[in-house]
């Protein structure tokens, strides 16, 4: 293994422990049963005191808002936004083109959630979802079979389908690698660890959810690929140049069909197709008739 | 459950161009047997039909090939991708069916617009098929260029939610979340098989197989065509 190798698996299992040392400090967030319903329904798009996401950080929602304000927003935003109230069609501006659903929540779970992100606020803690705990430790071997997986060489457990479908990573092929998602080179720096062992486990994007709803990742294979994204963390992504290559290769290749077309079949439908005909049916003609000719002969002779 | 333009697009409307395919189909066979024909222009116009006709049949012939394999057979396609100089592969020659096919129909468009004797044997839905299957081929090339890589997220997605409008229970979620363009491509491939009996697309549902295994026939003229055109009779019973 190389210097830059070892560099990188130190990295890896170094950010790997502390996620795990996160997770398991403050499992008792989302353990909590408010915690996880807060992870299954709110997580994808809020933090609480991790900064903001597709909508904004709830910690400290509390001193912020009037509590009464936030049970009608909670129960239906666009509401709220469609009544003209102020504070609403902001939020509805700075997160545009997110919008909240109406969320399907009774009075009492929409108390159960402010009292929760109050708690967690005054905790002076972060919320982690348990999701975003490491099972364990990264290893020695785990970026070559988080590589195997994100490419596809090594199956996932329960089927789901390799990340090299959708997405790439600096150098995963000569080629790169999906560009329907998103580039995952770097996805540290776009996502914190916890996030992206979060997203791994379960992801809360709406392709990625539907895909992995009923085969996720195992834990194990979550550390991995795990393992491996850090491990791109020092690349610089570069989606154009692999895009410009594929297209090159793509021309090239068209060109030279092309030319294999034409002249492989430079004679059909333009000429001769009817003068071979013809040649072949008079040569055959005469081939009839010394046939023909032979047989009257020894038929004579006879 | 609600009722938004995907459910229209992807889960009612799949169900549409398919009844109009089967019963327009047969209808046309039975009632105008003689009309299942591509109505070749080749004794119009020959040179430049050779240079749009061959790239586009080979090329479009691959890449449906291709969409095909993809929908039956997508875990085979996945186990095949598995390996990345695989993959590569698999996509460059994909890319290349679906330019070679679009260079082709770019060619035979432009022949049937800026050719008197072809133009003069053109209907409007000749140039309907034309708008359709370029926009579709267009759309291909994009997306095969974009939004790679192709075959792995269709076998994924695609795939499942093909076989559950087959299986007569459509999953719209697959698809909901995917970008407009590729949802166009689709609507368009259903745009395809609901205009596809009405026009001269039907000649891709009788094959000429025997073709292939008959002796060729040569037409000759017994009498000089000079000598009919004087009459301004046609010969008939001949």
């Amino acid at each position: 293994m190389t210097d830059r190798m070892n560099a990188l698996l130190r990295t890896a299992v170094v950010v790997g422990s502390v996620v795990l040392m996160q997770g398991t400090s403050r499992a008792q967030d989302a353990a909590d049963p408010t915690g996880a319903l807060f992870e299954k329904q709110c997580y994808s798009c809020h933090n609480i005191g991790s900064g903001k996401k597709k909508g904004p950080d709830l910690k400290g929602i509390l001193q912020r808002r009037d509590r009464a304000w936030l049970h009608k927003f909670i129960a239906s935003p666009k509401s709220m936004k469609a009544s003209g109230d102020k504070i609403a069609v902001g939020l509805f501006r700075e997160f545009a083109p997110e919008e909240m659903p109406d969320q399907m929540l009774t009075p009492l779970q929409i108390e159960d959630f402010l009292n929760f992100i109050d708690k967690v606020t005054k905790s002076g803690k972060v919320f982690v979802p348990q999701s975003g705990q490491l099972s364990r430790p990264v290893r020695p071997g785990d970026i070559e079979a988080g590589y195997a997986y994100f490419t596809g060489k090594k199956k996932l457990a329960a089927g789901g389908p390799a990340c090299i479908s959708c997405h790439s990573v600096q150098g995963v092929t000569p080629l790169g690698g999906g560009t329907l998602g998103l580039d995952l080179t770097q996805a540290n720096a776009r996502y914190t660890n916890i996030e992206l062992a979060s997203i791994l486990k379960a992801p809360a994007f709406p392709t990625m959810s539907r895909l992995f709803a009923n085969n996720p990742l195992t834990d194990e294979e979550v550390v991995q690929v795990f393992a491996y994204l850090q491990s791109t963390k020092t690349r610089t992504p570069d989606p154009g140049r692999s895009a410009f290559a594929f297209v090159l290769i793509g021309m090239a290749g068209t060109v030279a069909c092309l030319g294999l077309m034409n002249f492989r079949w430079r004679a059909r439908l333009r000429t001769g197709v009817r003068k071979d005909f013809v040649a072949q049916a008079v040569e055959r003609h005469r081939k009839n008739l010394r046939s023909a000719d032979h047989s009257h002969r020894a038929g004579r002779d006879a | 459950m609600v009722f938004t333009i995907d459910t229209l697009l992807f889960q009612v409307l799949p169900y549409v161009p398919v009844a109009l395919f089967i019963i327009e189909a047969i209808r046309r066979y039975r009632q105008r047997p003689f009309s299942y024909s591509s109505l070749s222009s080749q004794f119009l116009e020959g040179d430049r039909l050779f240079i749009g006709s061959v790239p586009w049949h080979y090329g479009i012939l691959f890449v449906l090939g291709g969409h095909l394999f993809a929908f039956l057979f997508p875990r085979e396609l996945i186990a095949f991708g598995s390996v990345p100089w695989r993959l590569l592969i698999l996509e460059v020659t994909a890319l290349i069916g679906g330019l070679v096919s679009l260079i082709g129909l770019v060619e035979l468009t432009i022949r049937r617009l800026t050719r008197d004797r072809i133009r003069a044997v053109t209907n409007v839905m000749d140039l309907v098929v034309l708008g359709v299957l370029l926009t579709q081929v267009g759309l291909g090339v994009y997306i095969a260029l974009t939004m790679r890589w192709g075959s792995m997220w269709f076998a994924t997605i695609m795939a499942p939610y093909l076989k559950s409008v087959v299986l007569l229970q459509p999953n719209v979620d697959l698809v909901s979340v995917l970008p407009w363009v590729i949802k166009l491509h689709i609507v368009g491939a259903y745009v395809f098989l609901a205009i596809l009996p009405y026009s001269r697309l039907v000649h891709m549902l009788v094959w000429p197989v025997h073709y292939l295994f008959r002796r060729p026939q040569v037409v000759i003229w017994n009498a000089e065509p000079g000598s009919l055109r004087s009459t301004g009779e046609p010969e008939r019973g001949g």
